[in-house]
């Protein structure tokens, strides 16, 4: 149909002409204000689905003055509308967030935002504090939320505790707890749910297992598979599969990445070739794979997955990286992000046809000496 | 195209007829509708649009379809001067442009009126937001301090 969206047009034919008319601008046509009545709309003078269309181009970084406004701002911030209509509309804006451990070994987590005028990375406050002194803490994005999964201590066995922070809300609740304890375990999401995978700590019977989140049941199951070795170093998803790294062995120096099938919920080796590469972090950006070998200097690969071959697609200055990184990309754009945060920022859009990187800016942050743990994106 | 060119007649809600040329017409996708499901030569009706709004909104369409056709030449920033200039307009303007735009659906236009409410909001205080937009503030003194303590830190992130 025509006017099957946000329209409140009645349309007539009387004799010949045709009318256009506006129903009602006050009263508010759609969902939202329909549902309690006698209240205030969103912004006096349009109706509460147009205001939504303002207030969706308003940047996520005044949501804390938004909530302020009224309660219905508040609500509105809070709720699932807004977000689903900026990420239909692509006005959804993608933070980092970094789990750092500081110089008191205490887990802290900082957020940057790549678009803002005055980039810098500031610290979230707040963390439950029981995650802040574990060690292997699990860390993911699932819609706008973030979760920290399970950990250990020396003086404390592995959890299955698991925490989460909504970022429209800017708080932390404790959320359902792992299936199984673990720690210094892989976590990716894949269609829409968290993966668990492997780590130290799981109770002897459950070895070589995984466990999966589903928001919409907010339930973990438990899964297991002899392919999966408990020592896990790195892990991504790469065209809807999820491959994870395990710990070398010492003699040989080999590589040992297995790779997750949906389709047949099982594990199996991973393309050797590919994994031969697979030295240090990895990132994923429009489907290509990326690694930054640190083993001399700071150098970004990628994988011509046609050619079967790595190629070495710049050196990064040692002035600007101070590995060991972590990478995450927002965009076309891949965050090397170090010691301490220092960011750099390399701009790959070229990089398929040969053209190389561009490292387009930096965040230096010589400072601190605050380790990465690991880097996450959101966007909301 | 010139002179040979088709002609839609509009009528506002205050009863004033506009005729138009079809190309800037059609940047209208309700006008459109209507223009090719209706009889040839029809007025069409434009009842919740007045004619000081609809005169604004023709500028606007003319301005675009000109610049898209190379009619005009004007740069990309040229044009995003003009289109700012052209919100510069008191708030009651303002919503009958969105309301307008809306109900037309003309959507380049829908997009630049609500990106301008959404610039008069940021960088303000709550207070100010209030004041510019004639809100009510429906928290309890309670409420409201509740809000800033969860906020307190992302707020000092905001130095407002």
């Amino acid at each position: 149909m025509f006017f099957s969206r946000q329209t409140n047009i009645k349309a007539k034919i009387v004799m010949q002409e045709v009318s256009i008319e506006i129903e009602n601008p006050e009263g508010g046509s759609e969902g939202i204000s329909r549902m309690r009545q006698p209240q205030e709309p969103l912004i006096r003078g349009l109706p509460d689905d147009i205001a939504l269309l303002c207030l969706a181009r308003v940047p996520r970084e005044y949501y804390t003055v938004l909530k302020f406004v009224s309660r219905r701002w508040r609500d509105l911030v809070h709720g699932e509308g807004l977000h689903a209509h900026r990420k239909k509309h692509n006005l959804d804006e993608t933070w980092i967030y970094a789990l750092c451990r500081d110089k008191f070994e205490q887990v802290c987590c900082y957020v940057l935002d790549p678009n803002s005028s005055r980039r810098s990375w500031k610290q979230m406050r707040e963390l439950p504090s029981r995650s802040l002194l574990r060690k292997g803490v699990g860390f993911e994005v699932l819609g706008k939320r973030l979760y920290l999964m399970g950990g250990c201590r020396w003086s404390e066995d592995a959890t299955d505790e698991t925490y989460c922070y909504d970022a429209s809300k800017n708080s932390w609740t404790e959320a359902n707890p792992l299936s199984t304890a673990r720690c210094y375990f892989a976590c990716e999401v894949l269609g829409q749910k968290i993966y668990a995978i492997g780590g130290l700590g799981l109770n002897s019977s459950v070895p070589h297992s995984w466990d999966t989140y589903d928001p919409c049941t907010n339930n973990w199951t438990s899964h297991s598979d002899g392919n999966i070795v408990p020592e896990i170093e790195d892990s991504f998803v790469l065209g809807e599969k999820i491959y994870i790294r395990c710990g070398r062995s010492a003699v040989t120096s080999q590589v040992y990445a297995v790779v997750y099938e949906p389709s047949s919920g099982t594990w199996q080796h991973a393309d050797a070739d590919m994994v031969s590469g697979w030295q240090g972090p990895a990132v994923v950006v429009d489907d290509t794979l990326y690694v930054l070998d640190e083993s001399s200097g700071t150098r970004l690969m990628m994988w011509e997955k046609d050619l079967r071959e790595w190629v070495a697609i710049g050196r990064l200055s040692p002035l600007l990286t101070r590995p060991p990184c972590k990478l995450v990309a927002v965009g076309k754009s891949i965050y090397v992000i170090g010691k301490g945060r220092s960011t750099v920022v390399v701009d790959v859009s070229n990089a398929g046809n040969g053209g190389g990187m561009m490292v387009s800016s930096s965040i230096p942050k010589l400072t601190s000496n605050d380790e990465i743990i690991n880097c996450k994106c959101l966007s909301i | 195209m010139g002179s040979t060119s088709t002609k839609i007649k509009l009528r506002t809600s205050d009863q004033k007829v506009f005729e138009v040329e079809k190309a800037v017409a059609v940047q209208s996708q309700t006008i459109k509708y209507f223009y090719e499901n209706g009889c040839p030569g029809s007025v069409i009706h434009v009842h919740s649009v007045s004619g000081d709004i609809l005169s604004k909104i023709l500028d606007y369409c003319k301005k675009h379809v000109n610049s898209a056709a190379g009619k005009e030449d004007i740069s990309p920033e040229e044009l995003y001067e003009w289109d700012t200039n052209f919100v510069k307009v008191d708030q009651n303007t303002l919503f009958d442009l969105i309301l307008a735009a809306n109900c037309l659906k003309i959507e380049s236009l829908l997009d630049l009126t609500c990106q301008t409410v959404a610039n008069m909001i940021k960088g303000k205080r709550p207070e100010e937001i209030r004041t510019t937009f004639n809100i009510k503030n429906d928290y309890t003194p309670e409420a409201e301090e509740a809000v800033r303590r969860e906020n307190k830190w992302a707020f000092d992130m905001l130095g407002v």
